[in-house]
């Protein structure tokens, strides 16, 4: 059920938030998790069943750790918690992958295929095995001790708002509220605000994009011409930013209408000045866990030798490249700005503050806009070719391309300017007034009211881009 | 929200607020069975997603909205495959695919349906059935000037102009409306299509119903009763099919457009029912609006094969599908077979009729047939390529080797058959 529906914005939401509002204060987590299983279930019947006994024999699992005192013994019981939740995923969303490389390098030397049954990939599964490992590693190391109730602990994992897409929310942030939350009139209004601008971010821009990205991806790339690839990537540039942090935003605002403050997952990435501030900025929920979890226990920056510190940097967007999906697309996203976080830090850095805040915007920019490529366009070759493309220099086709498409290039250039906005002064106080919290009873009305237009709009574009009819019956 | 959600539910189960319907035709998705296979399968959730997109509360007032302004901000109508070309006129993007020679079928295929059309058009005779063929005109080469920019017309052969020249080239009676209204545009102040039709004006209909019934007069020298246009409405309300691809657009204000001529016609009745000719036309949406009455008195019975498909007549129950009858003994009892498509649609010449044909009318009896495909039958036993073939095309089918044996050989007896008659 994807959150963009009217499924789910008139039905299940609305029905979701009666129920709970209803509830007893004691039943609460209880509702909220049973709506969280059946929205689960709803995409992935079979697999809720696997990830409910294995959510439940972590939670067992690490109560067991917590009241371990030998050293060892406490270590070997995170081990498993930590082998069965990567297992998992390593098995549903890499398997595959793995194989298919296997039996190339089979190939290659003339041997015979190893024989594999395809092995579905259940939604979700990067966030929450995620989620669960801050559970076992926040745990071990003390941070926090476990929950008591079974219940709340498959709620952590399965609250549908960020199941699907994030925010990576940590243990450590969440544990307390899972028991006690503050629950208001306002803060149920913010959060629906944030769930509109959420909502109206993906439906009315990111899903326009898309359909223009789609169109370009599938063509024969051979036969694209500069502006058709230039115009694609720019727009899978903007589709993926305000589809992703229009998604975090939608989880955020129903956390928050529940009372659960979910932690912010994007800061305006597309204005940062380098690819070292990118990353700070870029689905933050995510690079917090990689520092936290693998980047400092690899040394972090602490490391004695330059080399050192590198090898970290590259094994950790290797990693990250991974994790965005099985497939060497992927990896070689994560390499390139692995890459550039080493440039950064061996020269880029010095150049860019000589060279002034501009030139590190738009330079950062363009890597972004150019490492987007191996991550949209499917293989290796066919991203070569993408590049070369991109590279042509052959625009004689744009005149064309925006009288055909006018809406494509009004909601292009939209994408931009709010992506850059907080680059003015201006346009940060902008970016406070939409994403205010404690509005005051008198700012409500005119809140709920620009709340209520979008809201509308959404609900428009989501039925009216459904509706194509034909002009008469042709049989 | 939760007050949002009550009031579509309540207005999507009792319909409490009266809101006009969305124009148009889309197929109401079916609502599966809550069954733990459909559950699993995930065909239920799909088709709950798809039932409650179609059925919401207020769902055309939203769809409304958007089209409205997606036309306002982009100048984009909604609706599947309209073009909004200069001056808001409204094509349709498969009319123009067809001008600009996207869809062309290539000379060898029409001028090889044109000959069986002369060969269906013999047979008809016989039986004092007469053919003829009439091209309704298509908007883009009326409107030429009016695509929009985007579109790079070339000098690429298309349908209309290859069947127009093998059409004209043969001996069957064509009647080339397409060619006509061109040269009449400009000449009179009536529009023969509107901004915001996709067929010809009700005024266009209404001249080309009386150059039929002239054509036939004079080319199968038939005396038929007259209509004649007195007079000349001119309107601003855009009747019947004048608007179609507006209404499609389903937005709340209106295409700016010019004033749409409406013909006042004078009919004759001197020729008594009985000897009238009774007509069937096979052909697409463009006969809708003179199917409308407007030749009732100048035939004494008319049957419209609706795209080869559907059957408007008299003589059939409602619903009769052309699939369901014998074409040609119905055909054969009639004075006038019209075939009348838009170029869009003259691919239907190539299959229209001419199938039927060879399966209703040239299938030979049973005896010959059955040893025809004894013969075959045996000739495949002996060659082991031919066996090999057959064993994979039945792994395939997952029928045994002896039916795919007989299928084969019903195929190449008619097939053979074919080959004799061309």
């Amino acid at each position: 059920m994807v959150f963009s529906s009217i499924l789910f914005t008139l039905f299940f939401l609305p029905l979701f938030l009666i129920i709970y509002n209803l509830t007893p204060k004691k039943l609460k987590n209880f509702t909220f998790l049973v709506f969280s299983l059946i929205f689960y279930a709803w995409g992935a019947p079979v697999f809720v069943f696997i990830l409910t006994a294995s959510t439940i024999a972590n939670f067992y699992l690490v109560q067991w750790l917590y009241n371990i005192d030998e050293k060892r013994k406490k270590r070997l019981v995170a081990g498993i918690s930590i082998f069965i939740n990567l297992g998992l995923l390593a098995y549903f969303k890499y398997a595959n992958f793995f194989v298919e490389n296997v039996n190339m390098t089979l190939s290659a030397l003339g041997w015979q295929h190893v024989e594999w049954t395809r092995v579905a990939l259940p939604i979700g599964i990067s966030f929450f095995t995620f989620q669960s490992l801050t559970y076992t590693i926040d745990v071990y190391r003390r941070i926090h001790s476990p929950l008591k109730n079974p219940f709340d602990y498959l709620l952590y994992i399965i609250m549908f708002p960020q199941l699907i897409a994030g925010p990576i929310v940590r243990f450590e942030s969440i544990a307390d509220q899972l028991q006690n939350r503050r629950e208001t009139n306002d803060e149920r209004l913010t959060g629906f605000y944030r769930f509109v601008i959420g909502l109206a971010k993906k439906v009315l821009i990111a899903d326009v994009l898309g359909m223009e990205v789609n169109r370009v991806m599938e063509m024969d790339f051979h036969l694209l011409d500069s502006t058709t690839a230039w115009i694609g990537i720019l727009a899978y540039t903007f589709q993926i930013y305000f589809d992703f942090s229009g998604y975090s935003d939608m989880a955020i605002g129903i956390g928050r209408m529940v009372g659960f403050k979910f932690p912010e997952n994007f800061d305006n990435p597309y204005t940062a000045k380098s690819i070292t501030d990118f990353w700070r900025r870029w689905h933050m929920t995510f690079t917090t866990f990689m520092r936290l979890y693998l980047y400092y226990p690899l040394g972090g920056n602490r490391v004695s030798t330059k080399r050192r510190l590198y090898f970290n940097l590259v094994f950790v967007f290797f990693v990250s490249g991974l994790w965005h999906g099985a497939s060497w697309n992927f990896i070689l996203w994560g390499l390139i700005h692995g890459l550039f976080l080493i440039l950064d830090r061996v020269f880029l850095l010095r150049f860019i503050k000589k060279s002034g805040a501009f030139f590190g915007w738009l330079y950062t920019f363009f890597v972004v806009v150019l490492a987007w490529v191996p991550f949209r366009v499917e293989g290796i070759n066919n991203s070569m070719l993408f590049y070369r493309k991109m590279f042509e220099f052959n625009f004689s086709s744009l005149y064309l391309q925006f009288i055909q498409n006018r809406e494509l290039f009004v909601i292009l250039v939209v994408a931009f300017f709010i992506s850059i906005l907080t680059l003015s002064g201006f346009g940060t106080k902008l970016q406070h007034i939409f994403y205010k919290t404690g509005i005051s009873n008198k700012q409500h009305p005119a809140y709920f009211s620009v709340a209520l237009v979008l809201f509308i709009l959404c609900i428009a574009t989501l039925a009216g881009s459904g509706f194509s009819p034909f002009i008469y019956f042709r049989f | 929200m939760a007050a949002l959600f009550m009031l579509q539910m309540v207005q999507s189960k009792y319909h409490i607020i009266s809101i006009t319907g969305l124009n148009g035709i889309s197929k109401e998705p079916e609502l599966r069975n809550l069954t733990f296979s459909n559950w699993n399968n995930g065909s239920f959730q799909d088709s709950l997603n798809a039932y409650i997109d179609f059925n919401f509360g207020f769902r055309p007032v939203f769809v409304r909205l958007y089209n409205e302004l997606q036309y306002d901000l982009f100048k984009k109508p909604h609706g599947r495959g309209l073009v909004l070309g200069k001056n808001n006129i409204l094509f349709e993007k498969w009319h123009i695919d067809e001008y600009l020679g996207t869809t062309y079928a290539g000379e060898d295929k029409i001028k090889y349906a044109v000959k069986k059309l002369q060969i269906v058009r013999s047979y008809l005779k016989e039986h004092n059935t007469e053919l003829m063929i009439l091209i309704a005109p298509g908007k883009p080469y009326y409107f030429p000037e009016y695509l929009p920019d985007y579109y790079q017309v070339n000098d690429s052969p298309n349908n209309y102009t290859t069947y127009s020249k093998y059409l004209k080239e043969s001996d069957l009676p064509v009647l080339d409306v397409n060619e006509w209204f061109v040269k009449l545009k400009g000449q009179i102040e009536q529009p023969l299509f509107t901004q915001t039709g996709t067929h010809w004006s009700e005024f266009g209909a209404r001249l080309v119903a009386d150059s039929l019934i002239k054509f036939i007069e004079g080319t199968f020298n038939r005396p038929m009763n007259q209509i004649h246009i007195s007079d000349t409405e001119w309107s601003y309300n855009l009747r019947k099919t004048d608007n179609d691809l507006e209404k499609l657009m389903n937005i709340y204000s209106k295409v700016n457009h010019e004033k749409a001529a409406y013909a006042i016609i004078k009919k004759d009745s001197a020729i008594d029912q009985k000897d009238r000719p009774s007509m069937v036309v096979i052909g697409d949406s463009f006969f809708w609006n003179i199917y409308d009455g407007v030749l009732s008195d100048a035939f004494n019975k008319i049957s419209y094969f609706y795209y080869y498909s559907t059957i408007y007549s008299p003589d059939f129950k409602s619903d009769t599908k052309v699939k369901d009858i014998c074409v040609y003994c119905y055909l054969e009892k009639q004075d006038l077979v019209i075939m009348l498509f838009s170029p869009l649609n003259l691919g239907y010449l190539r299959f229209a009729l001419i199938d039927d044909y060879y399966e209703e009318v040239k299938t030979p009896d049973k005896k010959v047939m059955d040893s025809l495909k004894i013969i075959y039958y045996h000739r495949m036993q002996q060659s082991d390529k031919w066996m090999n073939l057959i064993r994979e095309k039945a792994k395939q089918r997952n029928i045994s080797v002896d039916s795919m044996m007989w299928r084969d050989a019903d195929y190449m007896a008619k097939k053979n058959f074919r080959e004799e008659i061309n």
